[in-house]
């Protein structure tokens, strides 16, 4: 259990000098919390442009849902957007189609079939008395003449979007046979303003940029978002004490407990696979190591012992290994601890620098920061064959995030000297940028599949 | 670990210069404790020991701009400390190294020998990288940055407990820009105190 400060969505970190005074009196009332809670503070919102998509994309028809529209929310409109930014998709203009069914027993298979249509999505939007919104689908096989898959779905006004991504994943599913990632979230941090100006903010938002929201905002820097399996907390690193300190926090509530705050590093937090525990780097012996925290009994425990730099331990998806980084050789390379044994196996070979291991969720590959003639890649690495493939043709790229199906690798990267997200999938073929309305945005970390 | 290029070298060297004649403009210069600066939270350590900061800085305004001997192995009197304003307070790195470059030994040294004339002063050294390479691992160079610097004033005799080493990694660049220029900048230990 989460135990701590209470506070809502938005946290500021102030240190202002003009608030210097007060601020000091509240950090002593708080006893050492330098949190202040702030409203009205605008998340700076992504967007996605699909950049290369597959060659021969499914071509779907998503015809506009009949019945109501709350605050003209077009949920055949969002799920088209979600099927076309997937890169796999080729949506159909509602202005090119023949006629407009709402259910089966309007289907002419003959209008889709003429207008190029593979597959077709009809559905209709209801009020309920009880004030909610009930949405009814329906997927047919234009090629095959078949009724797919059809669902009624019930939702609160306000979910109402999140409900056409849910209806997304169904489609996306049911077509491509890989499980949908419209209604997962993303963390992420901005850098906003410069010199007294600069504010660090970590972000939440829906897969597709909507719905962004500021978690905390600070004048130090906040690093290295990462979440629980679940998706209901999450940790990060924030300097809000002059110092870096580890932190878990419960979406929901704004509940959060400052984990460690060792001297030195503290920081690279990852959930392990049943959630219990914190795999994290101090440097409170002397150097950068690798160490696990139980969060319930509090017990730590230290994992890599070297001279060298050991950091980005990241839980193998069986929860039994940790992929870290480390500088042993010479040169920082990809590295497996087995937990049970504290054997330590080196698994990059190609290349004299990479680091920032991600292992995929089959647990047979892993994505990780890979540099190449001087120049840093996203790349993926099969580890029973060690063959190693550059997904990227962008530069400066870091912070590798994997989506819940596998599919999907969020990075950072730059274009035209600010941060910006980008999106590759990892066979390559898919690519998007996710520019944000402003400043610097940075270490992406991809929720996983919520129920 | 990398040998540096000649080029290189004279940019070092030159640093060196301009930080030692007071020239440093780009926060080459030690900040006054109640300076606009200073980050924040930074500025709060400082006014928790904002009494010690300013008897420290009144005693160095006396002592006023007059030079003091670098590798001068008699006792030193309060008259030979040097202005902390016109003392170097930037150290620079080679790129994914973090030795202490023989070039700023001497900065290094000279703060030493502040901090044993003035034994209530405590220093930050703030550890920073270029933005190549990934965060978690360029936090980690940071803090090797600083403590290289750290390691040399403990073997002058400075104590550890006044010494406090944060790393920023590649979070907090004295220079936004992408360009190598900007990188060589970034690559440093700042020293505050």
């Amino acid at each position: 259990m989460l135990k701590g400060w209470r506070m809502g969505w938005t946290q500021t970190v102030r240190g202002q000098s003009g608030t210097l005074r007060q601020w000091l009196r509240l950090r002593a009332l708080l006893g050492g919390a330098l949190v202040l809670l702030a409203q009205g503070l605008s998340a700076d919102m992504l967007t996605i442009e699909i950049t290369e998509g597959v060659d021969q994309p499914v071509s779907i028809a998503v015809v506009p849902f009949a019945g109501a529209m709350d605050d003209g929310l077009d949920v055949a409109q969002i799920v088209r957007n979600n099927l076309r930014r997937s890169g796999r998709f080729r949506a159909i203009e509602p202005e090119d189609m023949l006629s407009s069914p709402q259910n089966a027993t309007q289907v002419v298979y003959r209008d889709w079939r003429l207008i190029g249509a593979e597959y077709l999505l009809v559905g209709v939007v209801e009020g309920t008395v009880d004030g909610r919104q009930r949405v009814t689908y329906e997927l047919f096989s234009v090629l095959q003449g078949k009724r797919l898959r059809g669902e009624v779905l019930t939702s609160s006004a306000t979910q109402l979007r999140n409900l056409a991504h849910r209806i997304s994943d169904q489609v996306y599913a049911e077509i491509t046979g890989i499980e949908g990632i419209f209604a997962t979230r993303i963390l992420y941090i901005t850098e906003v303003g410069v010199g007294d100006e600069r504010r660090y903010r970590l972000n939440l938002a829906d897969a597709d940029g909507y719905n962004a929201r500021v978690i905390l905002e600070s004048v130090e820097p906040i690093m290295s978002p990462v979440w629980a399996p679940g998706g209901e907390r999450i940790a990060y690193v924030s300097f809000e004490t002059g110092a870096p300190a580890i932190y878990v926090q419960e979406l929901s509530s704004g509940v959060r407990e400052r984990v460690t705050h060792w001297p030195g590093i503290n920081s690279a937090p990852d959930f392990s696979p049943d959630g219990k525990q914190l795999a994290m780097v101090l440097s409170k012996d002397g150097n950068p190591e690798i160490y696990l925290l139980h969060l319930e009994s509090r017990q730590l425990r230290r994992v890599t012992d070297h001279f060298a730099i050991d950091t980005e331990p990241r839980f193998t998806p069986d929860g039994r290994a940790l992929l870290f980084t480390s500088g042993r050789g010479g040169r920082p390379q990809v590295y497996r601890v087995d937990l049970a044994s504290g054997r330590v196996q080196r698994v990059s070979f190609q290349g004299d620098y990479n680091a920032r291991p991600i292992p995929l969720p089959d647990g047979r590959s892993v994505v990780m920061v890979h540099r190449r003639d001087g120049v840093f890649h996203i790349a993926v690495q099969d580890l029973e064959r060690g063959n190693v493939r550059v997904l990227t043709d962008t530069s400066l790229d870091e912070s590798p995030s994997v989506a819940p199906n596998g599919e999907l690798v969020l990075y950072a990267t730059q274009s035209r000297g600010r941060g910006i997200l980008a999106a590759v999938s990892v066979d390559g073929k898919v690519k998007f940028r996710l520019p944000s309305s402003t400043g610097d945005v940075r270490e992406p970390a991809w929720s996983p599949l919520t129920p | 670990m990398m040998p540096m290029t000649a080029p290189l070298r004279t940019l070092f060297l030159s640093l060196v210069f301009a930080l030692l004649a007071g020239c440093g403009s780009r926060g080459g210069v030690a900040p006054e404790p109640d300076s606009d600066q200073l980050p924040p939270a930074v500025e709060a350590q400082g006014m928790q020991g904002a009494d010690q900061s300013g008897a420290a800085g009144q005693e160095a305004d006396r002592a006023g701009a007059e030079s003091f001997g670098v590798g001068d192995d008699g006792a030193i009197s309060s008259a030979t400390l040097p202005d902390l304003s016109e003392l170097g307070t930037l150290v620079y790195f080679g790129f994914d190294d973090d030795n202490l470059q023989p070039e700023f030994r001497d900065l290094v040294l000279a703060h030493a020998r502040y901090l044993i004339a003035n034994p209530t002063q405590t220093l930050l050294l703030e550890g920073h990288t270029d933005e190549r390479g990934t965060r978690e691992y360029n936090l980690a160079l940071g803090e090797r940055r600083a403590k290289a610097v750290r390691n040399l004033l403990l073997l002058e005799g400075v104590p550890a407990s006044r010494i406090r080493v944060v790393s920023y990694g590649e979070e907090r660049p004295a220079n936004p820009s992408h360009t190598e220029a900007a990188w060589d900048e970034n690559r440093r230990v700042e020293l505050k105190y």
